[in-house]
């Protein structure tokens, strides 16, 4: 009865997209997460301290977009820089990675993010928060520029207790054993995933102490 | 020769003629506020007169909404056309007859390039003619010259060689010399941010239409902005990354460059002057892409060094010391890593072993602190090293102040992975990065 005056209104299934997101190169996240990734035209916040794996998640997403020639911009925290050689190691393409050097204050900040989403080139943009906290306004000014310039801007803190905004459509916890996203759109959250050691590889000692490094 | 004459209708400096330079490099300005164009040559160019006539149009009402323009063969009766009707074409050699049915009063504009001794003087002739009872120019017709000459003299023989299009009136080259400044002075001293960039936004874009007629870009802009109470004086500067006309990115630079300046003390006047540089002139091969990224990030550099944000690209450098073994380059340089020379002498060779070859490969965190932190004897109780000796020994020039450092590997008791070295002249252990 119904279905014929609602036939105009209806949406078919294979019509409904969801948003783009960047492959991280880790499997499981990816297929849990929507967006088989990180979403492109949304904010996502890292939080985690220095050591468990935030950066490298970032860099793996940065390291197959440059290789696709798209464009990848690092902000730098008043305490720690990217260091480039891992990731020259790794056969990034540096003609596609813009850094910038670490602004003073959060309102300088927020202005380097909105002129970084305003010239509507990069893909991907990373943001070493620092002691920073954002307000859920700048989270909502952020989440509108870039969800108009389709890019991904994943902002990481180090501090656990860094405001968790309801419009970060991604939260993700790193600690030693585990990955939490605490926030991911349309999934069952919080949700846990085991997390292996990166460097194992080349550091022979880490090698021997896979297991115990890893869940 | 065929003319374009523009009627601003307003008083304006000689400067402006350069607005018009893309349209014929034969522009001249004649006061108040008329230009002449003789664009015999360039008409081509834009594909009509009437194309011609448009833009030239659309580049006046930009700063002059009423301005008015008109196609001729000489400059003076184009002059009158413009005041007449507002954009006219006259077709070659009929201009005699389209003076023909306007009235006398046109005579006050029948001037071109050089204008009437007096007005007084043309305005007693218009009045004669009337006390004749002539009404139009056409009727003008059966004067020879000499008659205007014996009774007007060399102002009669001059309106009737005008009138016949015979007056040689031509137009020079324009070379521009005049400097890219611009004057602001207000009635009211200003301390409103908004207003202020709005003020400077109308005199640029002035400035940068004259650097567009000059086939130059700006290299340097200089604002002086003179106080109220006090002689002080706000000098701001800003120089984008590549020389370029971009409004936007120059009112952006401003607006926050301005925003660290204290208007406390209300501004007056407002002085602006721009550097310029020729124009790059580039030949664009007809299959190469034409690279739009590269012009923005020009744009974000030149926009976050104004803000004392270094921007650029990592390029690896061969530095002993992990902090200064890259750099941020604003243009994308390929970094190659060193390698062993070979240098062969005759039956001989000799290897130059490149010493530091080895350190591209060495695992280097992700992470660097910008300033190595002493890590406390406490927290060194706690770090679990992964190795008992220094996975790496680096030491910089023995004749500089080498330190020498011993670098390990350790985990935190909250698991992070961390990059410490020892001090070997302070014996102190230092975090110097993450493998995050």
């Amino acid at each position: 009865m119904l279905k014929e005056p609602l036939q105009n209104f209806l949406v078919r299934p294979e019509e409904i997209k969801t948003r783009q997101g960047l492959p991280t190169g880790y499997s499981e996240l990816d297929q849990f997460l929507l967006w088989q990734g990180l979403p492109k035209g949304a904010v996502s916040l890292f939080v985690g301290q220095p050591g468990h794996g935030a950066t490298s998640l970032w860099g793996q997403t940065a390291l197959s977009l440059t290789q696709q020639e798209k464009w990848a911009a690092w902000v730098n925290g008043p305490a720690q820089t990217l260091c480039p050689w891992d990731w020259w190691q790794k056969k990034m393409n540096f003609a596609k990675l813009v850094v910038v050097s670490a602004p003073d204050n959060r309102r300088k900040l927020l202005w380097a993010l909105h002129e970084l989403l305003a010239l509507s080139l990069f893909d991907l943009i990373g943001c070493d928060l620092g002691d920073t906290q954002l307000s859920d306004v700048d989270v909502l000014k952020l989440t509108r520029h870039t969800r108009r310039m389709q890019s991904a801007l994943v902002l990481m803190s180090a501090n656990p207790f860094v405001r968790r905004s309801s419009f970060y459509s991604c939260i993700l916890n790193f600690s030693q054993r585990q990955l939490k996203i605490e926030r991911a759109q349309h999934r069952l959250t919080p949700h846990t995933l085991p997390r292996s050691n990166n460097y194992a590889d080349f550091v022979p000692q880490l090698t021997q102490n896979r297991k115990a490094l890893s869940c | 020769m065929r003319t374009l004459c523009l009627n601003l209708h307003k008083t304006e400096k000689h400067s402006v003629a350069e607005n018009f330079l893309p349209f014929s490099p034969r522009v001249q300005f004649r006061d108040p506020g008329f230009i002449f164009a003789d664009i015999s040559g360039t008409t081509h160019l834009f594909g009509n007169e009437a194309t011609l006539l448009s833009e030239a149009l659309q580049v006046a009402r930009e700063f002059y909404p009423e301005a008015t323009a008109a196609i001729a063969d000489t400059p003076a009766p184009a002059q009158v056309f413009s005041a007449f009707h507002h954009t006219t074409i006259v077709p070659p050699t009929q201009e005699r007859d389209d003076l023909r049915n306007l009235p006398l009063e046109a005579l006050l504009h029948l001037e071109g390039l050089i204008t009437w001794h007096s007005s007084r003087e043309i305005e007693d002739i218009i009045s004669f003619f009337h006390v004749l009872g002539m009404k139009t120019v056409g009727e003008l017709d059966r004067f020879q010259m000499e008659s205007l000459r014996e009774r007007w003299g060399d102002t009669g023989a001059t309106l009737w060689k005008r009138l016949h299009g015979i007056e040689k009136q031509v137009i020079s080259p324009l070379l521009p010399s005049e400097s890219l400044t611009d004057y602001i002075y207000f009635d009211f001293p200003v301390m409103l941010l908004p207003f202020l960039l709005h003020c400077v936004e109308k005199s640029l874009r002035q400035l940068q239409r004259r650097l567009q007629g000059r086939a130059e870009f700006v290299r340097k802009v200089q604002i002086h902005l003179y106080c109220e109470y006090s002689s002080k004086c706000h000098v701001v500067e800003l120089m984008p990354a590549t020389p370029s006309r971009d409004l936007d990115l120059l009112m952006k630079l401003l607006e926050n460059k301005l925003t660290e300046v204290d208007f406390d003390n209300p501004i007056r006047e407002v002085e602006i002057e721009i550097l310029p540089c020729p124009e790059r002139v580039q030949q664009l091969d007809f299959w190469e892409t034409r690279n739009r990224d590269r012009d923005k990030l020009d744009q974000l550099v030149s926009l976050f060094n104004q803000a004392s944000l270094t921007t650029g690209f990592l390029r690896p450098r061969h530095d002993i010391l992990p902090e200064e073994s890259w750099e941020l380059t604003a243009e994308f340089e390929e970094f190659s890593p060193q390698e062993d020379a070979v240098e062969v002498d005759g039956q001989s060779f000799r290897v130059k072993p490149s010493y530091s070859q080895h350190l591209v490969h060495a695992p280097r965190p992700t992470r660097l602190l910008k300033k190595p932190r002493r890590v406390s004897a406490s927290e060194l109780r706690q770090m679990h090293f992964l190795s008992s000796h220094p996975i790496e020994r680096l030491e910089d020039s023995w004749w500089e102040d080498s330190r020498g450092r011993d670098y390990y590997f350790a985990l935190s008791p909250q698991g992070q992975c961390l990059w410490l070295f020892f001090d070997r002249l302070e014996n102190e252990y230092y975090l110097h990065g993450y493998f995050d």
